[in-house]
């Protein structure tokens, strides 16, 4: 019997109560966090997951979409960046090194984030009308020189910070793959959000990567068939046998070393890895998504971020579902090639196949 | 074992970390500190940071949402009542704590 006095408490499981914390407005995740009993640092995490809500959207459809394409197109979109030194500690931000028209530093990470970030603005603002992380021209924090010998970059929900590796495993993180794939992160944050956790958090993931290699491609002017669809390429340390982190075209083979092992991701369904550690091999199980994005550009051919891309985007913010698994958003990439290009179009058909090529049936 | 040090109850820390960007557990720390071996004016500070209530606090907290690539940390302290396990996102973890992970030596 239930002794609740919040009849929503009874009623809602623990899981919508994330997803309602997560993409609810400000009412319902006042009422979720209550229920979830979260401690005091949670004021400072809606703080940041604000504008992370989902609309309606405007054609009537009674569906869902993010406030950012809710909005249509906005005016001039403006690039604002700022660029932090850690100087080796875990503070955050630390202290303000390069602003926004600021001239080079002359510290090469410093410096490389800062036009990293331009890179990544301008894929978003002039292929995907997008004006920064969350539409509404968010300014770009980044914190280089994060930590001692620190092997990771993150995205915290309000900002990105990179690691300087410590010179064996990884050598540094601000590679522009890598910088997109973190501001990515920040970008499906406010677009609703793919909770971290097993096949969600391996499709935020595989955005991140997708659209980490979407805007190293296009700074190089590459097209899908002139790209090497590598994720990370050039951190791994001198001594590391592997050209990168990872590789969307083979999964699995992006390094191969007594230290590190063999790269883990799957190409295909068949080889998934269940696991709990990593979230639930988040980093491990994109390769799947991953891959089929790869297959689909090959079919596709020109830029990745024509066709591939805009339907990826706009799946993304019309998926409505935090918890998508990967048939979900396969399904949902299928939708936005229908309303993109047409139902039983090339592009739909050929997208339907890179899915089967990978074992999702859609 | 080794002795209680005068005012700190904490004899043992244990660190290892997993996920972040690579998702490498080889990229991850592992540590493992006695606490009287530490420097003595490093003790209390050491004592107090990973006492089990604090970390305890630490636990009750939950990462932001949208967060992503941030390291989980595994961090296990022994004190007279036995072994305490915590596992927390480096999100929960006060930098001034961070801090004093990175000083500790490579295990
Ligand atoms: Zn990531």
């Amino acid at each position: 019997m239930c002794l609740c006095h919040n009849p929503i408490n009874c009623i809602v499981p623990p899981h919508m109560l994330d997803v309602m914390l997560l993409r609810g407005d400000k009412s319902v995740r006042k009422m979720a966090e209550s229920l979830l009993k979260i401690g005091e640092s949670t004021r400072e995490d809606r703080a940041a997951s604000m504008g992370s809500g989902v609309v309606p959207a405007n054609d009537g459809s009674g569906t869902f979409v993010s406030h950012a394409m809710a909005m249509g197109a906005p005016g001039a979109h403006t690039c604002n960046r700022e660029v932090y030194d850690g100087e080796e500690k875990a503070a955050l931000p630390g202290v303000l090194v390069r602003g926004e028209g600021d001239p080079p530093t002359g510290d090469v990470e410093v410096d490389r984030a800062y036009e990293g970030a331009g890179a990544v603005f301008d894929l978003y603002s002039e292929e995907f009308n997008r004006n920064s992380i969350d539409g509404f021209g968010m300014t770009m924090i980044q914190t280089v020189h994060h930590r001692r010998n620190y092997n990771n970059a993150f995205w915290n929900g309000l900002q990105m910070a990179y690691g300087d590796g410590d010179g064996r495993i990884f050598q540094t993180f601000t590679e522009l793959s890598v910088i997109a794939h973190e501001i990515s992160h920040g970008v499906v944050q406010h677009s609703g959000g793919l909770i971290y956790q097993g096949q969600s958090g391996a499709l935020n993931e595989s955005y991140a990567d997708v659209f980490g290699a979407m805007t190293q491609q296009r700074r190089l002017g590459q097209t899908v068939y002139e790209a090497d669809w590598l994720v990370g390429r050039g951190i791994l340390g001198p001594e590391i046998n592997g050209v990168a982190l990872r590789s969307m075209k083979a999964p699995g083979t992006a390094y191969s070393d007594a230290l590190l092992g063999q790269d883990p991701q799957p190409y295909h369904m068949d080889f998934y890895v269940n696991t709990t550690s990593d979230n639930g091999g988040v980093h491990i199980n994109s390769g799947i998504p991953n891959h089929a994005f790869y297959l689909y550009c090959m079919y596709m051919g020109g830029n990745a971020w024509e066709k591939p891309g805009q339907i990826w985007y706009r799946a993304l913010q019309q998926i409505n579902n935090p918890h998508a698994t990967f048939g979900d958003w396969a399904a949902q990439t299928l939708d936005a090639s229908i309303s993109l290009y047409g139902a039983g179009s090339y592009e739909m058909l050929m997208l339907r196949r890179a899915w089967n090529l990978v074992g999702i049936d859609v | 074992m080794g002795f209680v040090t005068a005012g700190c109850l904490v004899m043992m820390i244990k660190i290892s970390t997993s996920g972040g960007f690579g998702g490498l557990s080889m990229a991850g720390v592992s540590r493992v500190a006695m606490v009287e071996d530490l420097p003595a004016a490093q003790l209390d500070v050491y004592c107090k940071a990973f006492a089990p209530d604090a970390l305890q606090a630490m636990a009750q907290t939950s990462p932001p949402a949208g967060r992503a690539d941030t390291v989980t940390y595994q961090i296990t302290v022994t004190d007279a009542d036995g072994a305490h396990q915590f596992e927390l996102d480096e999100t929960q973890l006060p930098p001034d704590l961070l801090d004093l992970i990175d000083a500790l030596p490579q295990d």
